[in-house]
């Protein structure tokens, strides 16, 4: 049997005497959607930036299709390429077009041409409903099209893996939506998916898995139904029930 | 369920409108007229103090000649081509070198940890020598060292102080602009893939040497204004050109005709650099108040 895409074991991240991941682990298989819920501080962006090798963990291995990436020897560039990451505040570069900003990463780091870059990058944006805005900057377009960008920046990598870090969160409410529609088409066409969000709605029906995480530990993890429905902790259930009135 | 109706506004100027309009024009009109009042009243008595002096008729004939300045004109503006062509070869070096400079001291790699020592110590050195005497140094002392394949050319040594003068200055402004930039940018960029150089050649100084336009500008002014310092090693530039006309003739009016020259150049490029920090204040700002 092949080993899982992404292999989560046992690791811990400490910013001096604060611990913030204690003895994490999950395993996540090729084609599934992951959703990561719990309060904030509870080190959910944390994992997400150890996942991607932003931040270097103290302890415990993070295995890609078997290989430890966590390694200290490891090369970590080669390893992000595979790795898309969609941040809260988009984090678009500001200097570059919306077709530059895509382009960028697979010109220079795949070495691909750039008519080549250019020509994916269109397509990628008429897929999305974005090819109007391909020359626009991203001062000049709207909160839910920069994290689409975004989104789309990170998928013309073509990444193994994909991680959302509360990719609505800074989003007006009536932009929500377009965003989410963007992740439920990915989700439906088999990206494999670590997704941080309060949106319960999206974990509940895109999401194959949900973790709970309080206080740097995994306290809940299971399907959606279970782990939303019917948490097994009190944690979870007041947590939950806060989230749910709104 | 009814539809909520859109209000129209009434065709003309109602009472309320009328009376903002009023009010604000005897509020523009009055500012006005302060300004221009106490404008006049300020320059009015400067004037006044001045052309009254006991010594104003000498002064006047010795710095404000228009003879003088019309006879010293033509040698000290083919001096001042001399200054536009200096400080224009020792802008481009600056920024380049400056740049460089910046970007060893911002670099985390361990191979450059000597070039990155060097660099700090070299901007610590030279920010605190005066202009004035590292131009003394610079232009006296190398050449008399008599080094083979060194050239021995005033000029060129007086280029080489500006350089390395003004480059520790605007290492600095570099700087500041690279940290300026977000670290967000930085992280968005590694998570692409791109490795530490990529990330600060394509996402980060494109942003920060964007940024700092204004305050190199202002650098670039200061610079001009500062190859009026070659006349001390005795290159042949307008400040010189204009030393030696009053030395003939005992009329201060070819300095004056010298700083004229240099304001043409200065004034339009300050104005120019206002006029992008205005513009980059209202893009970021958003606000009128």
């Amino acid at each position: 049997m092949s080993p899982p895409l992404l292999s989560v074991d046992g690791i811990w991240k400490e910013f001096g005497e604060l611990v913030v991941l204690k003895d994490v682990s999950f395993d996540l298989e090729r084609h599934q959607v992951l959703t990561v819920v719990g309060p904030s501080g509870s080190g959910k962006s944390t994992l997400l930036r150890c996942l991607n090798l932003l931040e270097p963990i103290d302890d415990g291995q993070i295995r890609l299709e078997g290989v430890d990436i966590s390694d200290p020897e490891f090369d970590p560039d080669p390893v992000r390429r595979r790795i898309g990451i969609v941040f809260q505040s988009f984090n678009l570069f500001p200097h570059l077009s919306v077709l530059g900003n895509i382009t960028l990463a697979p010109r220079k780091v795949l070495r691909i041409s750039r008519p080549a870059a250019e020509e994916q990058a269109r397509a990628l944006l008429s897929r999305f409903d974005l090819i109007d805005k391909i020359d626009e900057y991203p001062d000049r377009i709207s909160g839910g099209q920069q994290q689409r960008v975004a989104i789309i920046r990170a998928l013309a990598m073509s990444p193994d893996l994909m991680l959302f870090d509360e990719p609505t969160s800074a989003l007006d409410p009536e932009l929500v939506g377009e965003v989410l529609d963007v992740m439920r088409v990915l989700a439906a066409e088999g990206m494999t998916m670590v997704v941080v969000s309060h949106e319960l709605a999206f974990a509940r029906e895109a999401a194959d898995r949900v973790i709970f995480m309080d206080a740097g530990m995994v306290v809940e993890d299971g399907p959606p139904g279970q782990v939303l429905e019917d948490p097994q902790t009190d944690r979870a259930r007041r947590f939950l029930r806060l989230v749910q009135e709104g | 369920m009814t539809e909520a109706t859109t209000p129209r506004r009434e065709p003309g100027i109602s009472p309320g409108r009328a009376r903002r309009l009023a009010v604000h024009q005897r509020q523009r009109r009055r500012s006005l007229a302060i300004g221009a009042a106490s404008t006049v009243a300020v320059f009015g008595t400067v004037g006044l103090v001045v052309a009254n002096s006991p010594g104003w008729p000498t002064v006047r004939q010795t710095f404000f000649s228009w003879e003088h300045l019309q006879a010293s004109f033509p040698e000290i503006w083919s001096g001042f081509g001399r200054n536009v062509r200096i400080f224009l070869i020792a802008e481009v070096l600056i920024l380049v070198v400056a740049l460089l400079l910046a970007v060893i001291r911002n670099s985390r790699s361990p191979f450059l940890t000597p070039l990155r020592i060097g660099a700090t110590v070299y901007v610590d050195v030279v920010r605190g020598i005066p202009t004035i005497i590292l131009l003394y140094l610079l232009g006296f002392g190398v050449p008399a060292l008599r080094l083979q394949g060194v050239p021995n050319s005033q000029e060129f040594w007086a280029i080489v102080t500006l350089v390395v003068s003004y480059s520790a200055y605007v290492a600095e402004v570099y700087r500041a602009g690279i940290e300026s930039v977000h670290e967000s940018q930085r992280s968005a960029a590694r998570s692409l893939g791109l490795r530490s150089a990529q990330s600060m050649q394509y996402v980060v100084l494109p942003q920060a040497v964007r940024r700092v336009v204004p305050p190199l500008l202002n650098d670039f002014v200061a610079l001009q204004k500062d190859s009026a310092l070659l006349a001390l090693l005795g290159v042949q530039e307008a400040f010189r050109e204009s030393q030696i006309y009053v030395a003939r003739t005992f009329n201060f009016t070819a300095y004056l005709a010298a700083a004229l020259l240099f304001l043409i150049l200065t004034i339009p490029l300050a104005r120019f650099t206002d006029y992008l920090i205005r513009r980059e204040q209202k893009r970021t700002a958003g606000t009128s108040l």
